[in-house]
C-alpha cells in the first residue's frame, strides 16, 4: 500500500458568517490524508464534519489556508475548475441517497458518465461493473421508488464509483438505515477500500460504523483527535 | 442516455403538468396561425396587386359610374401600356345567397391587364368569340360543378334585362386558373357588350378603369394625367394604385390587423405567464436534484442548457402540432369562406414567424429558471430537507 | 369535528392563506382568466353594439320597399310610377291629409375615415319633408335643416365624429357640384347618424337620377299593416317590390355582420380559455401538492375528504373570480362606448359603439366559473384521495 498523501491541508481556517455572527469552525487546521485510507469522522452535531467534507470535495471553500489534492492546490480553483475536479476525482454519497426519481437505477449510475466521452460499450461495461460491485445487477431497471433504502444507497455508491474517482466522500451514509442494512453498505465500502484501493472519508454518528474504517478521527472544537478503537 | 434523455425524463416525470403546458402553448399557436393567415388573406389583395396597375374610379365613390367614352380617352394617354374597364354586375346564381363576383368587361383587354388569369388558348378564343360566353374561375367552376359548354343562368341584383327579368343566360366558354396559389379564382367574367345591349338602364356607363402603366415609376404621373383629363367634367375621377385601392377597401371593414394583433398578444401573454411561472416553480422543486448533478460534476453550461432545452421542448411540442392543425383549419375554412376571402392559405412566413415566436417564448420562459439553477448554491440546496 | 361546512371553511381558510406561497402561479392564473374574459367581452360588446345600432334604427310600423331581389338600398331601383301605385296602398297613415310616404334616393359617396385616413363609403340620402317626419327621433343639434331645392346638406353626428370633411359650414365637392353643410343632426343609436341628407330633387338632378328612387318608406297605421301593404304590392304585376318592416330590414343586416363577430368571438374565447384552464389546473395541482402534508394531517385528525375536495374547488373559484372581476372591469373601462365603424350590409359605413350589458357580464362570469370548476376538479379529487399512510413518511 502506498502512503503518498492524497490530501494535504495547511493552516485551514473556516468561518461561517450568519448575519452579524461569525462562527469559527476551524482555526488553524493542518493534516494529511493518505491514499488508500478509510477514515471515519465522528463528532458532535454542528462540529463541522459536513463542512469539512464539502471543502474536501470542492463544493465549499476555506476562509483561508490551503487544500492540496495530490500536488495541486484546489482551494483557489474557479467554480468551473472545481466542477471539473469533482467530475474527475470525487465521488459523493449522501445520507438521503439523492437519486433522480425519474431515472432507473441504471440511468442514475450512468449520470456521471454523461460528462465523459467514453464509447457506448465502455460506458455499459463501467455501469455493469459498478452495479456488480454493489451487488445490484438484478435491479438495474428499477426506479428509486421501487427500491429499499439500502438498495437506494447501493445505487448511490455505484453512481459515486462509476467514474473511478480517487476519493469517496460519504456523509452519514448509513444514517437512514437499520443495523443490518447499514452493515451491508459498510461492507461494500470496506470492500471498495480494500479491493479497489479507494480512499474513503466517511462521516458517521455510529461507533459500529466507525469500526469498519482503518482510522477514526474525532472532530471537536476544530481539531481532529485520533480516537482509540475499543 | 444523453442530456436530452434527462430533459425528456424531467418533463415526463410530471406528465399532467407538462401536458397542460403543451396544451396551453398549442392553443396559443393555433390562435396565432389561424388569425395570422386570416390577416394575410385579408391583405392578399394588396400584396397581389400589380405593381404597375392603376384603378380609376368616379371621384364621388367607386360605386358611381363613369362614361364608356373614358375607356378610349384614357387609352390615348402617354405612358400607358394597356387599359381595360369593368362594371359590377351584382351577380348571383339561382339564389341571392349564392353571390358571384361578376364583372362585365371588355374581355381581350381585361385578359391583357390581368395576366395572373391563366386561360388555355383554345378556351380563350372560344370565350372571346362568344358574346354570351362566360369566363369563370376554377374555384367557382368546381363549387357549382360547371364545365366548358354548360349553359348557366346568372342573375343580377341590380340590373334587369329587356325580357323584364334579372337573369341572363350564359355559356361557360373558359375556365381560368390563378398564376399564384392566392390568386382569386372566384370571379365570373362576362362580355360588357352583351350586358350593355340587354340591360334596361345605365347603358354606356362603366364602373371603373384599370390601367397598366409602362413602368411603375410612372404610376404617380399617369394617375395625375388621368385625373386632370377629366377635371371639372361631370364625371371627375380619382386614380390610385391597385394596392392603395384594395387597402382602402379593407380599411372600410375595420382595423382587422389591430384586432388580430391584440388577440394574438393576449394569447402569447397568457402562455408567457402560465408557462413561465410553472417552469420557475418546476425548477424550484428540483433544487436538490440540480445540486446533486452539480456535485457530480455537471457544469453550469450543461445545467443551463438542460433547463433551456426543457422549455424549448415544451414550446416545440405545443407549437409545431399547433401550426400543423392551424394549416388544417385554414384549409377547411378555405372551402367554406373561400368565396368571400380568396387567398386564405397558410403562408410560409406565418410558419417562419411561428417558429421565431416559439424560440423567443422558450427563451423567455426558460431563462429565469435556468439562471436560478446556475446560481444555485450546492451546500444550501443539499441541506434542504426533501 | 364540526359540520362539513365548518370543515370546508377551515380548509378554505388554510388554502387561501397559503396562496402567497405560490403567488406567481396564482397571479398568472388570475391574469389569464382576466385576459380571456376581456377578449370575450370585447367581441361580444362589439357584436352587441353593432346589433343595437341597426336594431335601434328600424321602426315596426314603417315599411321599407325595395326592388325585389336587390337586398340593399344601394342596388334598388324604383320608378316614379311604381311609387305612385304604392301611394294608394292600404293601411298608410296620413299626415295633414297626405299619405306618409318618403321616396328616397340613396347614393354612396366617399369620406375619409379618420382612423385610417382612407376613403370609405358614406350614404348620401335624398329625402323630402316626409322623410324627416317619418323618422321620429331626429333632431338638429347644430345649424339648421337643409332648405328644399338648394344644395345644402345636413350630416349625422356619428359620421361627423368619425370622418373628415363634413364639418358645419364646410363646402363639399361631389362631382362637379358643391354642397354646403348647414346642419348636424342626431338620432342616437341609429344608422341614420352615419348618413348625409339632402333634398331629394336636388340629389336626383345632380346624380342624373330623375324619376328614380332607391327606396320608399311608408308609415303604416299599425305594424300589422306592413303585411297588408306587402300583399297589395305582390298582387300588382307592375310592382315587383319587396316590402318589409324597417325593423326587419335592419335586423337582417345586423344579423349577418354581428353573427360574424359573434361566431369569431366565442370560438376564440373558448380556445383561449383552454390556455387559461391549463394554467388554473396547474396552479391547483401545485396548491394541492404543496399542501400534501397539511391535507393528510387534517384528514388523519378527522377532517372529511369532501371538505378537502370543496376546499380546493373553492380556492380555484376564488382565483378565477378575481380574474373575472379584473377582466370585466377592464373591459368595461376600455371598451364600453368605444366607437368604430364598419361596412354594413348596405355597403356603407355604419358607426357604432361597443356596448357592455349586464347580460354580457353574466356570460363572461359563467365562462370564468367554468374555468374555475373544471380547473379545480382534478386537483380537488387528488386532494380528497390522498393516501393517509403517507403521514408516516414525513
Ligand atoms: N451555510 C452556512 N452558514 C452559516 N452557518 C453554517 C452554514 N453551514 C453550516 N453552518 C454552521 O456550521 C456548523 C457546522 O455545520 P456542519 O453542517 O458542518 O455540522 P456537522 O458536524 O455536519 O453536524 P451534523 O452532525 O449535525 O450533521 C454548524 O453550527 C452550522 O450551524
Ligand atoms: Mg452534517
Amino acid at each position: 500500500m502506498t502512503t503518498e498523501n492524497l490530501i494535504t491541508i495547511k493552516n485551514l481556517k473556516k468561518t461561517h458568517i450568519k448575519g452579524k455572527q461569525a462562527l469559527n469552525i476551524f482555526h488553524d487546521l493542518n493534516m494529511h490524508i493518505q491514499t488508500g485510507n478509510f477514515i471515519a469522522i465522528m463528532g458532535p452535531s454542528g462540529s463541522g464534519k459536513t463542512t469539512m467534507l464539502n471543502m474536501l470535495g470542492g463544493i465549499d471553500k476555506p476562509t483561508s489556508g490551503e487544500i492540496y489534492f495530490k500536488e495541486d492546490r484546489i482551494d483557489n480553483l474557479s467554480e468551473n475548475e472545481l466542477t471539473q475536479f469533482r467530475a474527475m476525482h470525487v465521488g459523493f454519497i449522501f445520507q438521503f441517497y439523492n437519486l433522480m426519481p425519474m431515472l432507473t437505477a441504471y440511468n442514475n449510475v450512468e449520470l456521471p458518465l454523461l460528462l465523459t466521452d467514453l464509447s457506448k460499450e465502455d460506458k455499459i461495461k463501467k455501469i455493469k461493473t459498478a452495479l456488480e460491485i454493489v451487488n445490484l445487477s438484478d435491479r438495474e431497471s428499477h426506479y428509486p421508488r421501487e427500491l429499499s433504502g439500502g438498495q437506494m444507497q447501493r445505487v448511490a455508491i455505484a453512481r459515486a464509483i462509476v467514474s473511478n474517482p480517487d476519493i469517496l466522500l460519504c456523509d452519514e451514509p448509513t444514517g437512514d438505515l437499520d443495523r443490518e442494512t447499514a452493515n451491508e453498505i459498510l461492507g461494500v465500502l470496506k470492500l471498495l477500500n480494500e479491493e479497489l484501493n479507494k480512499t474513503i472519508i466517511m462521516v458517521t454518528h455510529d461507533p459500529e460504523a466507525a469500526r469498519y474504517s482503518k482510522l477514526t478521527l474525532h472532530l471537536d472544537k476544530g481539531e481532529f483527535n485520533q480516537k482509540e478503537l475499543s | 442516455m444523453t442530456i436530452f434523455y434527462l430533459v425528456k425524463k424531467n418533463l415526463l416525470s410530471h406528465k399532467i403538468r407538462s401536458f397542460l403546458l403543451v396544451l396551453c402553448i398549442f392553443v396559443a399557436f393555433i390562435v396565432y396561425g389561424v388569425l395570422k393567415s386570416f390577416e394575410q388573406a385579408m391583405h392578399s389583395g394588396i400584396e397581389l396587386s400589380g405593381t404597375n396597375r392603376l384603378v380609376t374610379v368616379n371621384r364621388i365613390n367607386f360605386t358611381q359610374p363613369l362614361p364608356y367614352a373614358y375607356y378610349n380617352r384614357v387609352a390615348n394617354i402617354e405612358g400607358i401600356k394597356n387599359v381595360t374597364f369593368a362594371k359590377w354586375f351584382g351577380g348571383y346564381y339561382q339564389e341571392p345567397k349564392n353571390f358571384l363576383t361578376t364583372f362585365a368587361v371588355e374581355p381581350s383587354s381585361w385578359l391583357n391587364v390581368f395576366k395572373e388569369f391563366i386561360v388555355k388558348p383554345e378556351e380563350k378564343r372560344a370565350f372571346l368569340k362568344d358574346k354570351k360566353g362566360v369566363l369563370v374561375g376554377r374555384n367557382i367552376a368546381n363549387k357549382h360543378h360547371w364545365s366548358i359548354g354548360d349553359n348557366v343562368p346568372i342573375s343580377s341584383n341590380i340590373y334587369s334585362n329587356k325580357k323584364g327579368g334579372h337573369t341572363w343566360d350564359f355559356t361557360v366558354r373558359a375556365i381560368y386558373d390563378g398564376e399564384k396559389e392566392q390568386t382569386d379564382t372566384n370571379q365570373v367574367i362576362i362580355h360588357y357588350e352583351y350586358f350593355n345591349l340587354s340591360k334596361t338602364f345605365g347603358k354606356d356607363f362603366i364602373g371603373w378603369l384599370v390601367v397598366l402603366t409602362k413602368d411603375a415609376n410612372l404610376n404617380e404621373v399617369i394617375a395625375k394625367r388621368i385625373d386632370s383629363l377629366f377635371n371639372n367634367s361631370a364625371y371627375e375621377t380619382r386614380t390610385a394604385t391597385e394596392s392603395a385601392f384594395n387597402k382602402a377597401f379593407i380599411e372600410q371593414i375595420g382595423n382587422i390587423s389591430l384586432i388580430i394583433q391584440s388577440v394574438v398578444s393576449v394569447a402569447f401573454l397568457t402562455i408567457l405567464m402560465v408557462v413561465g411561472n410553472t417552469m420557475y416553480l418546476a425548477v424550484g422543486e428540483r433544487t436538490k436534484e440540480l445540486a446533486v448533478l452539480k456535485t457530480i460534476g455537471f457544469n453550469n453550461r450543461l445545467i443551463f442548457n438542460m433547463i433551456m432545452s426543457e422549455s424549448l421542448l415544451l414550446t416545440v411540442a405545443g407549437g409545431i402540432p399547433a401550426i400543423i392543425c392551424a394549416y388544417g383549419i385554414i384549409n377547411a375554412l378555405n372551402l367554406v369562406v373561400g368565396g368571400f376571402l380568396p387567398g386564405l392559405l397558410m403562408p410560409m412566413n406565418v410558419v417562419f414567424t411561428s417558429i421565431l415566436w416559439m424560440i423567443l417564448l422558450s427563451v423567455l420562459t426558460g431563462i429565469f429558471p435556468a439562471y436560478n439553477a446556475v446560481k444555485l448554491n450546492i451546500i444550501t440546496a443539499l441541506h434542504k430537507n426533501q | 369535528m364540526g359540520h362539513l361546512s365548518q370543515q370546508t371553511l377551515a380548509i378554505i381558510n388554510i388554502n387561501i392563506r397559503s396562496i402567497k406561497n405560490r403567488l406567481g402561479l396564482s397571479i398568472s392564473t388570475i391574469f389569464s382568466v382576466a385576459l380571456v374574459v376581456g377578449v370575450l367581452l370585447c367581441f361580444l360588446a362589439m357584436s352587441k353594439g353593432f346589433e343595437k345600432t341597426l336594431e335601434g334604427s328600424g321602426s315596426e310600423d314603417v315599411a321599407v320597399i325595395l326592388r325585389s331581389g336587390s337586398m340593399s338600398e344601394l342596388n334598388s331601383v324604383i320608378t316614379l310610377e311604381q311609387a305612385r301605385i304604392i301611394e294608394s296602398g292600404p293601411g298608410i297613415r296620413q299626415w295633414q291629409g297626405k299619405p306618409m310616404i318618403s321616396k328616397e334616393s340613396y347614393i354612396v359617396v366617399d369620406a375619409i375615415k379618420k382612423s385610417s385616413n382612407t376613403p370609405a363609403n358614406i350614404p348620401l340620402r335624398g329625402i323630402d319633408k316626409m322623410g324627416e317626419i317619418i323618422r321620429e327621433n331626429i333632431s338638429i343639434v347644430k345649424g339648421k335643416m337643409f332648405t328644399p331645392g338648394t344644395n345644402e346638406i345636413v350630416v349625422g353626428q356619428a359620421l361627423l365624429n368619425n370622418f373628415k370633411g363634413f364639418g358645419l359650414n364646410s363646402q363639399v365637392k361631389l362631382g362637379n357640384a358643391t354642397w354646403e353643410v348647414v346642419g348636424i343632426f342626431s338620432s342616437p343609436g341609429t344608422v341614420f347618424e352615419s348618413e348625409l341628407w339632402a333634398d331629394i330633387n336636388v340629389v336626383q338632378s345632380f346624380f342624373k337620377r330623375s324619376g328614380i328612387f332607391q327606396t320608399i318608406r311608408v308609415k303604416m297605421k299599425k305594424p300589422a299593416d306592413v303585411k297588408k301593404l306587402d300583399e297589395y304590392s305582390k298582387n300588382d304585376p307592375r310592382l315587383k317590390l319587396d316590402t318589409k318592416s324597417e325593423k326587419d330590414f335592419y335586423l337582417e343586416q345586423a344579423n349577418a355582420s354581428s353573427d360574424l363577430i359573434f361566431y369569431l368571438g366565442w370560438p376564440l374565447s373558448i380556445l383561449m380559455s383552454i390556455g387559461s384552464l391549463a394554467g388554473a389546473i396547474n396552479t391547483m395541482y401545485n396548491s394541492v401538492v404543496s399542501r400534501t402534508r397539511e391535507i393528510i394531517t387534517l384528514r388523519v385528525i378527522g377532517f372529511n375528504a369532501t371538505a378537502t375536495f370543496f376546499g380546493t374547488i373553492i380556492e380555484s373559484l376564488f382565483l378565477t373570480s378575481i380574474g373575472a372581476t379584473i377582466g370585466v372591469s377592464c373591459a368595461y373601462l376600455l371598451f364600453d362606448g368605444l366607437t368604430t365603424s364598419t361596412l354594413s350590409g348596405n355597403f356603407t359605413q355604419v358607426v357604432f359603439s361597443f356596448k357592455m350589458t349586464f347580460k354580457l357580464f353574466i356570460k363572461a362570469i359563467y365562462l370564468s366559473l367554468g374555468i374555475g370548476i373544471v380547473g379545480g376538479l382534478m386537483p380537488a379529487l387528488r386532494a380528497a384521495r390522498m393516501p393517509l399512510v403517507k403521514i408516516n413518511s414525513f
